[in-house]
């Protein structure tokens, strides 16, 4: 038996599709498939060790050693790679303390309150009993002490409108206290807080769902402390702000104010391929840029402002292109960009309660490309490594094709969307059976980016976790409520710790804690969001680009492989925009077995063998000739 | 409050969390779990008993239907 294998050196995978076929050429069939991780940046001389494993691997399961495959076959890996930035565009500033707008977990009491601030260790000798009193509790006072007090001046004739505490006590105050009000704690920066001014404060009803609905509508603190119109217009921020929350204080100074500014974020310069120069403030956001990147196709280069988050990204992706083909950084162009609007948690500058505000911001990928990676390094590499013969044997998109025409049901002309992590690519291979391919910026690593930011994790590896996976509410130790409202009955335990959690339900059956005040249903809405702006927002792209007729819905076959195309949703929500153009889109199905997997690895051996009985059409020349190539 | 010391009434339906006591003196921490367990508005009921800590804990938990314990030993 003589064996070959294909090789496709991905930006996180290497796979590996091994072919044993007789001596004569007569009888052949696939004898294994494998992945591994890439190792070291894609197209680098890194990548040996990850192709020797995954070969190994392959090997293995076919029964042979590494040593017996005669022929190693590399793709003509394409030469872009993608990076992602975020770009903040407003924020929420607080010039003197006006407002305490956080969530504390429980807050006492229930109900809206006016009244004057007072410090609960103030005499009440020194106040009259006809203005409403809000009680300011540092941590230096006892919750028993606090509801005491509170107790003393009400039964002195005071009327109580409110507490706020330093300290996590509300609950523990309201039930030492026949005075009911609202109670707002964890107020950590109390001492910022003024004394002496007119204060509100509303905590929303437990256990019935339901949010504050006062102190976030502009008209309900309006009335609250008898605003003008005008001074109604510049309290809109402060209930913006609150929306959502389940207690908030909102205090009346004379300087304070609360006001929305935008951050200036620079401009991004798009060029095209006659050099005609298009500027667009980043702060114009996604749709301005996505327009003017249409405009502009197809774009030669893209320029950032330096000192802004992008014009770092910008130079970043030039900067790792350049090292990896050892090209002058000038040399590098940046041929996509792709541009999302979002919204993202911040802390209010100048808070007191550690509050956060929602702030808009543009996500933004970058595609970078060069002429060509040095893959011959890396063939080099592999056959000191092997001691094999190893052929570069043809060009990324082209074998995607390939590979994917060996999923039942497909014909051509058809489409490839290869759904990856940094890049979103397409292919079509047209009635003559030519191929055309396009690589896109915005894929799965934007997808997770977004996840992190809006969720505000700060935590790439959960993002990338939620990503992958649904959510869960461990209701009991026995009983999952998912996603879609399914409860499941368990018959061992779960583990303690994750009682009452927010959960990731594991592709091994593993669940892992979500250590973030999110809900399943707010985890489940951002993250199938951010899917449908990279996924579907590109897919459309990507196809109305590489059409000929530039209406995809002249497409008869659009199939998805790649990495992301394994996720458990994406596939659904293209298929799904697809569907409406009368496209029959889904997921590949490589040589019947293999899922979207292994598409390029696969078409890499059948350029090279012949299709065999895995294609109904003999390969075109162009798409074979690759095997006249010289060796490395 | 949803606290109990000592036996629950035998109407009692609500899974309390089990917080079982050994020894003649009652340990300062008691009182702040009380505290937490309070602000958090989770159920919780008080006994006293007579064992060493893992395996007091052990017979709570059979206890609880809530299946949530833990008990406190003076050493």
């Amino acid at each position: 038996m003589e064996y070959v294998a294909g090789v496709d050196i991905g930006n996180s995978s290497t796979e590996v599709a091994l072919f044993g076929r007789s001596a004569d050429g007569a009888d052949g069939e696939f004898v294994s498939s494998a992945l591994y991780r890439t190792t070291g940046l894609k197209g680098t001389k890194k990548n040996v060790p990850g192709v020797v494993n995954a070969l190994s691997r392959a090997a293995e399961t076919a029964g042979i050693e590494v040593s017996e495959i005669d022929r190693v076959l590399l793709n003509e890996a394409a030469p872009v790679i993608g990076d992602v930035a975020m770009e903040t565009i407003t924020e929420t500033v607080i010039t003197e303390s006006t407002m305490i707008g956080h969530d504390p977990s429980t807050p006492g009491g229930v109900g809206l309150g006016r009244g004057i601030g007072v410090e609960i260790t103030a005499d009440p000798e020194e106040f009259a009993t006809e203005e409403p009193v809000v009680f300011l509790v540092p941590e230096t006072v006892d919750f028993a002490a606090a509801a005491a007090t509170i107790s003393e001046w009400a039964e002195a004739g005071f009327e109580i409108a409110g507490a706020i505490v330093q300290r996590d006590d509300a609950v523990l105050i309201d039930n030492r206290t026949d005075v009911e009000i609202p109670i707002v704690d964890e107020v950590a920066g109390l001492e910022k807080v003024p004394r002496g001014q007119p204060t509100a404060i509303e905590v929303a009803p437990s256990s019935t769902g339901k949010t504050i609905d006062e102190l976030s509508n502009p008209y309900g603190i309006a009335t609250v402390f008898d605003l003008s119109p005008e001074e109604t217009q510049k309290i809109i921020p402060v209930a913006r702000a609150l929306v959502g929350n389940k207690s908030a204080v909102v205090i009346e100074t004379p300087q304070g104010d609360v006001e929305e500014r935008t951050i200036p974020a620079g401009d991004l310069e798009i060029v095209d391929e006659r050099g005609n120069t298009t500027d667009v403030p980043v702060d114009d956001g996604a749709d301005r840029i996505m327009e003017a990147v249409m405009d502009s196709w197809p774009v030669a280069d893209v320029r950032g402002e330096s000192g802004s988050n992008i014009g770092g990204m910008l130079n970043r992706a030039r900067a790792s292109m350049a090292e990896v083909t050892g090209q002058p950084v000038d040399a590098i162009e940046i041929r996509d960009i792709m541009a999302v609007d979002t919204l993202v948690p911040q802390q209010v500058e100048g808070s007191v309660a550690e509050e956060h505000s929602t702030e808009s911001a543009v996500a933004l990928a970058a595609m970078v490309k060069t002429q060509q990676l040095p893959m011959d390094q890396i063939a080099a590499g592999l056959e000191a490594e092997l001691d094999t013969e190893v052929l570069i044997q043809g060009i990324e998109a082209n074998m995607a094709v390939l590979g994917s025409l060996t999923t039942p049901g497909t014909d051509h002309p058809l489409a490839i969307l290869d759904l990856g992590g940094g890049s979103t690519d397409a292919a079509y291979m047209d009635e003559q059976r030519a191929i055309d391919s396009i690589h896109l910026s915005g894929a799965g690593d934007m997808v997770t980016m977004m996840i992190d930011s809006e969720l505000g994790i700060e935590d790439r590896d959960l993002a990338e976790a939620i990503k992958k996976h649904p959510a869960a509410k461990i209701e009991d130790l026995y009983r999952v409520r998912e996603e879609d409202g399914t409860v499941s009955f368990l018959d061992e335990s779960v583990e303690p710790e994750l009682f009452g959690r927010t959960v990731l339900l594991e592709d091994d059956g593993g669940m892992r804690a979500v250590p973030i005040d999110a809900s399943v249903e707010e985890i489940r809405r951002t993250r199938r969001r951010a899917k449908r702006k990279v996924f579907v927002a590109n897919a459309e792209r990507a196809l109305n680009l590489i059409t000929p007729t530039e209406s995809i819905r002249r497409l008869p076959f659009v199939v998805m492989v790649g990495r992301s195309a394994l996720d458990f949703e994406i596939p659904e929500l293209v298929s799904e925009a697809m569907a409406e153009y009368g496209i029959v889109c889904g997921r590949a199905n490589v040589r019947s077995e293999l899922g979207p997997r292994n598409a390029v690895a696969t078409g890499l051996v059948l350029s090279h063998v012949g299709s065999g009985s895995y294609l109904d059409f003999e390969i075109p020349t162009d798409l074979s000739t690759a095997l006249e190539r010289t060796t490395a | 409050m949803s606290g109990c010391r000592g036996p629950i009434e035998g109407d009692d339906d609500l899974p309390r969390v089990q917080v079982w006591i050994a020894g003649d003196r009652e340990p300062d921490l008691l009182a702040g779990i009380e505290h937490g367990l309070e602000e958090e508005g989770v159920p919780w009921v008080v006994h006293e008993a007579e064992g060493e800590g893992v395996s007091l804990a052990y017979e709570a938990s059979r206890a609880s239907r809530g299946t949530s314990r833990s008990s406190i030993h003076p050493n």
